[in-house]
């Protein structure tokens, strides 16, 4: 079992999901995909200080769509 | 039985001359899907007899002159992820809760009926707008009227064949990476993503809270502004909605584009496998903006890539905080592709989701600047015509991903119309993708329209679907 493997495994576990064999190889085959995407986040120098695209609402307007 | 008119402003004009009425319009396209539908798998739920009764009521009102714009009369197809009362709401899957959205209508849909529109009923989507079709579960496989052995594009599937078919003269799609660009793009329709807030998303099934968009997919440009100034505007039930005004879209549309400032951008976007096809169409696309009167000059897009990630970690993580009970018990009844792309969201960290935050303000920041010297950006909506159901099944969607360049403009928030350029050479419709400042839909509007008073390519029909009833 590789690392990959492993890792995958484990966080899948830990959401509660319980993927038959055949797709945990396919998670596991697009992993190092999604690292790598989240790892090119990290390289962002302008980021280093900028603030995220959150708003958090101390008074928020509660309104039912239906 | 009248001759069929392609286009919202076609149909409107004859609606109000006396050529048409709109039971007779409404009768058409339903006796369409009646007869095509089996085959391109546009709709999940025909709304006929309501249908009929509301154009009996726009023809009564029109009679007796109420006019409430240009929707009022026309045929529209909604999204099966937006709820309408006159049936249930699926997301196309087996887990949604068939209680949610019961007997109740979205807020546009209510924008809809408030103008007139005849709502045929609910179209396709991939399941929850994410993923791919899958062929054992128990829903229609959607169609591409181009070839139909070819995926329509999704996942306002049902919506992008439905216009291209004739079964309704605009359909309502929403957008979190793609979804009302690429079925618009693969099945030669206009289709135009707006502004992040600026149509009310609630009452929609989400996929990415802070990436979707609901917008409209219509024949041409002139039909997307009509639709988008009846769907813009506040409401307070989507805590994301701005409460800007809405500007009258249509009187902005004057045809020339002398001074007109356009970005091409090439890099990222014609990449090595790209069909060559696609190339000349593009081209010869910039050629007509240029003899329009644009002012043309390319550039690249500031951190393509980078934004592209985050926005496919935005998606996921937050797909994931939706869909995480019901992935845990109810695995198989996701969709392959639906369950296989949304747990990746469990693979991302809280760290990650806010990394990709920040990056998505200095991608914002940074295309702003861009956005200073030019009033639209174009780019190939894809590399690729439609793709076939078998490559879609052996690759999935990730074969697809290198290919379809919409996802950056999910991940800034500004807005994105597409239009129809030409033809590969198997006959699959290809596409040009505008793109402009946040709440400037005017200016890609303005770009469209008159890009396709120069040029047809908005108004052909796919054989398959034409019959006499069709005016090309």
């Amino acid at each position: 079992m590789t690392d990959d493997d492993q890792v995958v495994r484990g966080l899948l576990a830990t959401a509660g999901f319980q993927p038959p064999t055949e797709e945990i190889a396919r998670i596991v085959d697009a992993y190092p995909m999604i690292r790598g995407m989240v790892d090119s986040l990290y390289a962002v120098e302008a980021a280093r200080y900028e603030s995220p695209a959150l708003i958090f609402e101390p008074e928020p307007t509660f309104a039912d769509w239906a | 039985m009248p001759d069929l008119p392609l286009t919202i402003r076609q149909a409107a004009a004859a609606l109000r001359s006396g050529a048409l009425t709109s039971v007779e319009l409404t009768s058409i396209v339903l006796e369409r899907a009646q007869r095509l539908d089996d085959k391109l798998g546009s709709y999940l739920t025909r709304f006929d007899e309501q249908a009929l009764a509301t154009a009996a009521t726009a023809d009564a009102e029109l009679a007796a002159g109420v006019d409430k714009g240009p929707l009022q009369g026309i045929p529209v197809g909604v999204k099966d992820i937006l709820p309408a009362h006159e049936g249930p709401t699926t997301a196309q899957s087996l887990v949604l809760d068939p209680a949610w959205g019961k007997d109740k209508d979205a807020p546009i849909v209510r924008r809809l009926r408030a103008a007139g529109a005849v709502i045929t009923g609910k179209t396709t989507t991939m399941e929850f707008a994410i993923g791919m079709p899958d062929p054992t579960k128990p829903f229609p496989l959607p169609r591409n009227p181009w070839n139909l052995d070819t995926w329509p594009g999704g996942s306002s599937s049902g919506t992008g064949s439905g216009v291209a078919a004739g079964f309704f003269l605009a359909g309502i799609g929403t957008d979190t990476g793609g979804s009302i660009r690429i079925p618009a793009a693969f099945c030669g329709v206009s289709g135009l993503m707006p502004t992040f807030s600026r149509v009310p998303k609630s009452g929609c099934a989400p996929l990415g809270y802070s990436l979707d968009h609901i917008g409209p997919l219509a024949r041409s440009a002139w039909d997307c502004a009509a639709m988008l100034g009846v769907l813009a505007g506040y409401d307070a039930s989507d805590p994301s909605c701005t409460n800007r005004p809405v500007p009258d879209y249509l009187a902005a549309l004057a045809g020339s584009l002398a001074g007109t400032r356009v970005a091409v951008v090439r890099q990222d976007h014609l990449v090595e496998d790209t069909a060559p096809e696609v190339v000349a169409c593009f081209e010869e696309s910039i050629a007509v903006l240029g003899d329009l009167g644009a002012v043309v000059e390319e550039v690249t897009l500031p951190y393509y890539q980078e934004i592209v990630a985050a926005s496919m970690v935005t998606m996921v993580a937050e797909a994931c905080a939706y869909h995480r009970n019901d992935l845990a018990s109810r695995w198989e009844d996701y969709f392959r592709e639906t369950r296989d792309l949304v747990c990746w969201g469990a693979l991302v960290s809280g760290a990650d989701y806010v990394q990709a935050q920040r990056v998505r303000r200095v991608g914002q920041q940074a295309l702003a600047e861009l956005l200073g010297g030019f009033d639209v950006i174009v780019t190939p909506t894809a590399s690729v015509g439609a793709p076939t159901y078998e490559a879609v099944d052996r690759d999935g969607i990730l074969g697809l991903m290198g290919r379809l360049h919409t996802t950056y403009w999910d991940g800034v928030g500004n807005p994105a119309l597409v239009v129809p350029i030409g033809f590969d050479a198997t006959g699959l419709p290809l596409s040009m993708q505008i793109a402009g400042r946040p709440f400037d839909e005017v200016s890609l509007l303005r770009v469209g329209d008159a890009y396709q008073q120069a040029t047809d390519w908005h108004l052909r029909v796919p054989a398959w679907a034409a019959d006499p009833a069709v005016v090309a």
